[in-house]
């Protein structure tokens, strides 16, 4: 220890470091009047647990590269179909004939149906206000 | 007598002697309100601070990792109060101004020479000064001493020495100096 190292500490020693009673028991009062707060789990881990929880990882990643060493993902058997690219497309000569879609007859029966049934509410709706008025 | 570690206290405390807190408080309080004097600007609030710092302490002491040591996470309590303090300080003088007292100059009755530490607050920052203080007072390892300011290793090598450098070349200066602030670290 120097000679600066022994002056800082003589130095802080001469501050005054008197604690008053009545600032202990604000401290006491204080402190009997705090809860606690509960523990995260990741704070108190001791340093022999996280040692082992590591060893353990690492031997498992180990494992698992090993494993991936000795058995390489087998290659694809057959080639996967190549899809022309979407660029030929504008190259067609003839232009594509569109067909509308046409729909069914039951659904086009049932849309009869359901036109029809709105149209009877409307109506009925129609009168009620009328006769209301 | 054999002295029991801060460690075994806190373990006592989180089995449910709660009382072993007191133990700590005891063991404390005067280094710790001498530290926070040299971080905050008055006598009042190093006292708030030193009070609020047990409270944290006591509060979220279930949280302590036993991978520090225990001055090293309540130094780093107290430092943090000391900060908030400093904080909610500036911001009401930015509504009511109000001179600040040197808590320090109360050391300097009857001294011929400057308090090393008065010094320091002049002329270093204020984690420069807080990392000699732990480093030469405390006694704490470089390591901890970064821990407790969150700083990097060779941030706090570098400012420790630069910190020595700067109180040596102010202690050799004529006392007739001035206050002028350099600010390491």
């Amino acid at each position: 220890m120097d000679d600066l190292q022994k002056q800082l500490k003589r130095d802080a020693q001469a501050l005054d470091g008197d604690v008053p009673e009545a600032l202990r028991a604000r401290i006491d009062a204080a402190i009997a009047t705090t809860p606690r707060a509960a523990a995260r789990r990741g704070g108190a881990r001791s340093p022999a647990l996280l040692g082992w929880s590591s060893a353990v990882a690492g031997l498992v990643a180990a494992a698992v590269f090993v494993v991936l060493l000795n058995n390489p993902s087998p290659a694809p058997e057959a080639p996967l179909p190549v899809t022309p690219p979407q660029a030929s497309l504008p190259l067609l000569a003839e232009p594509l004939r569109v067909e509308a879609v046409r729909l069914t007859g039951p659904l086009q029966q049932e849309l009869e149906h359901l036109r029809a049934d709105l149209e009877k509410a409307r109506d009925t709706i129609e009168r009620d206000l009328r006769d209301s008025l | 007598m054999t002295v029991i570690a801060d460690e075994e206290l806190v373990e006592r405390v989180l089995r449910g002697d709660e009382a072993a807190f007191a133990g700590l408080v005891d063991r404390y309080e005067a280094r710790l309100l001498r530290f926070l004097q040299t971080r905050c600007r008055n006598r009042a609030d190093a006292e708030d601070a030193l009070q609020e710092a047990f409270v944290d302490a006591w509060r979220y002491l279930d949280s302590f990792d036993p991978r520090w040591r225990f001055s090293t996470w309540l130094y780093r309590i107290a430092l943090r109060r000391a900060q908030r303090l400093a904080k909610r300080r500036r911001d009401d003088a930015a509504l009511v101004p109000e001179p600040a007292e040197d808590p320090l100059a109360a050391c300097m009755a009857g001294d011929e020479r400057d308090n090393l530490w008065r010094i320091a607050r002049r002329r270093l920052s204020e984690d420069a000064c807080a990392a000699l203080w732990l480093h030469y007072v405390e006694e704490l390892p470089q390591r901890e001493v970064a821990r407790a300011l969150q700083r990097s290793l060779p941030w706090t090598k570098v400012t420790l020495l630069r910190a020595r450098r700067a109180l040596r070349a102010a202690m050799s200066e004529p006392v007739a100096g001035g206050d002028k602030s350099e600010a390491y670290g």
